[in-house]
């Protein structure tokens, strides 16, 4: 019995490392090396940020950009730039250029661009200041408006309100409501709604967002009204057909 | 803490033994190890995620559209300005090495890696000294990588070297499109069709302008279907022809008797396309890929056309027009990358390229996934791949040991391993 414990001291211990945790390490540092070598690459490659457009909307984004250098004083350069840049999702750039622009333009010019300021608004969900900037357009396009009526008038011409701009009243007003929809403001919602129609009296998609507005007001018949004139300037307007239906069931 | 084994003892003075590793420290350090592999696989997830995300920029398309033709990226050009952006690429090869050749504006030569990124850019001042260009409609590449173009306006093929120094120029009359076998290429010119060797040797010249059997107008298309057949895209007469490399025409498709004549043609004009019975607008650009179809694209339908070239039938078509991403909008050029299975489109009026695949091209799994990792996402893509393989070996490693780890030890080799 003793010799035999004395055989079993004769056990030994290898305190190598283990090979499965040999090749573990190995692996770690392998990857971390790989990535480390890929990250380098990419960098210097700049695939990950490659300096030339990689779709329809950054290729866009390079001819607006490019034309506003060639064109600084045109607000629709200025508003393509902003809202190609909201297409690309680049908020802050489109703030930025939105900051830039309008320092730079005034008049009719800079009312494009109070647009398309709305419309970056909207995108980032800013409802306050969206709406803050489509009262301002709004307080513009009624002042140009009116210099307009006011030279005619001098001039002994009878002139019709509503036959100035049509496009960009109706643009302004509507952006007037779709940030006020975003804030719940629905009266201001129909009111804004409504003068834009006043403008652009065939516009199926302004019936369509009166009748929603009407239907967050509780106003039902108004709101059915509005989704069957809707419809009837665009038999194909699903969304219409499916509001007509959801507020027929109530 | 150390530990001992309990060994039995065998006659004659040899114990059986386990040898232990690292008995110490062992189990916290595996522990600590798993964890770190844990967390390191959940990185390269979250890289891979980032990156995805990183270089996928806002209104891409889905990957595939409806037909099973899946886009896989656009280029538009080499910079941030517009004088570094494709301008109406007329045609596109893809090199050996997968480089995507173009040509924009008709007079600069542009290489771009498989990843989109600029590989070279060779600009040709216009004029007709020697070493200018007027206006280039074809280009193709061969197997060491030189490139050929077709200078229309120059009435000449010019022979590049693979870094794009301009070596050889071959006078063919309004060539429009080339390609390239071996030693000879098929030249197809607004007059005929020729094939040439790549030294400037005329091997074969046949057809001249019309809409006869016989005859082409403007072809825009030109692939060799194997060592002895070509097939042409006749563009501007609405159908495709195959004929033997030494000119013999083997088919007209669509077939003449399936081509109503206009009123008032003259004799001869019978084979006509000019009719609402043939199923191409504009058939231009032309490759073989890997299944051995034809494919070509059709520049006013706006789509990509597979064709048999056995008989010349329609197989499937896909696209449609517009300008967003996956889209076309008169494309007229077109390649087939066999080593990555994708197809490079020349889309003109998009003044891009774009890189897509189409189902039934033949392309083996290997080349699908070099077309995977041709992307940005190989940075995470390929260390997971090796962590994977690495945790995959470690566990079968470890599973071999505990099936066959006791060894035998004399006591004095004990005593050396100590």
């Amino acid at each position: 019995m003793v010799e035999r414990q004395e055989q079993m001291v004769e056990v030994h211990v290898d305190r190598r490392r283990d090979p499965l945790e040999q090749l573990l390490l190995l692996a770690i540092l392998g990857v971390i090396v790989l990535a480390l070598i890929g990250a380098v690459y990419l960098l210097v490659t700049r695939v990950v940020n490659p300096p030339a457009p990689r779709t329809a909307l950054e290729a866009q984004l390079v001819a607006v950009r490019e034309a506003t250098i060639t064109n600084p004083y045109s607000g629709e350069v200025w508003a393509d730039y902003i809202t190609a840049l909201i297409a690309v999702e680049d908020y802050r750039e489109a703030g930025s250029v939105l900051d830039e622009a309008m320092a730079v333009l005034e008049g009719d010019a800079l009312l494009l661009v109070e647009i398309s300021g709305v419309d970056l608004f909207l995108a980032q969900e800013r409802y306050e200041d969206a709406f803050e900037l489509a009262e301002k357009a709004v307080v513009l396009v009624e002042e140009l408006r009116d210099e307009v009526i006011r030279d005619a008038m001098a001039r002994g011409i009878h002139a019709d309100p509503k036959l100035y701009g049509p496009d960009i009243t109706t643009d302004v007003y509507l952006n007037h409501a779709r940030a006020a929809a975003g804030l719940e403001k629905w009266a201001v919602v129909v009111e804004s709604l409504s003068t834009a129609i006043e403008y652009t009296p065939r516009a199926a998609d302004l019936f369509y967002l009166r009748g929603d507005a009407y239907t967050h007001l509780d106003q039902i018949d108004k709101a059915i009204a509005d989704f069957n004139s809707a419809l009837m300037f665009d038999p194909e307007f699903d969304a219409a057909r499916a509001a007509l239906e959801k507020v027929g069931e109530r | 803490m150390s530990e001992t084994p309990q060994v039995p003892v065998r006659e004659g003075g040899h114990y059986e033994t386990e040898v232990v590793y690292e008995v110490i420290e062992g189990p916290s350090r595996r522990r600590l190890l798993a964890a770190v592999l844990i967390v390191l696989v959940l990185l390269l997830i979250t890289a891979t995620w980032f990156v995805t995300t990183l270089v996928r920029p806002a209104g891409l398309p889905q990957r595939v559209t409806e037909g099973g033709m899946g886009w896989v990226r656009s280029i538009y050009g080499w910079g941030d300005t517009a004088a570094e952006l494709l301008t109406g690429p007329v045609d596109v090869a893809v090199g050996p090495d997968g480089t995507i050749w173009t040509v924009s504006g008709k007079t600069t030569l542009v290489g771009f890696d498989p990843d989109g990124t600029l590989h070279q850019l060779v600009p040709f001042e216009r004029g007709d000294a020697d070493g200018q260009v007027v206006s280039i409609e074809g280009i193709d590449v061969d197997d060491d990588g030189s490139i050929y173009l077709c200078d229309f306006g120059k009435n000449m093929v010019h022979v590049l070297s693979p870094d794009g120094v301009m070596e050889l120029s071959i006078g063919i009359q309004a060539p429009t499109e080339i390609a390239v076998r071996g030693n000879r290429m098929a030249v197809a010119s607004a007059f005929g069709i020729a094939v040439v060797t790549t030294d400037g040797e005329l091997v074969a010249q046949w057809a001249t302008r019309g809409n006869a059997a016989d005859q082409v107008d403007i072809p825009h298309g030109i692939a060799w279907v194997d060592d002895d057949t070509i097939i042409v895209s006749d563009t501007h007469n609405r159908r495709v022809k195959a004929y033997s490399a030494d000119g013999r025409l083997l088919y007209i498709a669509p077939e003449a008797m399936d081509v109503a004549p206009r009123a008032g043609v003259q004799p001869g004009m019978e084979q006509s396309a000019d009719s609402t019975m043939t199923p191409y607008q504009l058939p231009a650009g032309m490759t073989i890929d890997a299944a051995g179809r034809a494919v070509l694209v059709d520049a006013f339908e706006f789509s990509i056309v597979a064709v048999d070239p056995e008989t010349g039938a329609i197989t499937s078509e896909w696209g449609e027009f517009g300008a967003e991403d996956g889209k076309l909008a008169y494309p007229t050029g077109i390649d087939y990358d066999a080593a990555r299975d994708y197809y490079v489109v020349a889309d003109t009026a998009n003044n891009r390229l774009q890189i897509i695949e189409l189902p039934g091209s033949g392309g083996g799994l290997l080349a699908k996934a070099r077309r995977v990792l041709d992307g940005p996402l190989w940075l995470c893509s390929i260390p997971l791949l090796l962590l994977i393989i690495a945790i995959v070996l470690a566990a079968s490693k470890r599973s071999r040991k505990r099936t066959g780890s006791e060894t035998v030890v004399d006591a004095s080799g004990g005593a050396q391993a100590r």
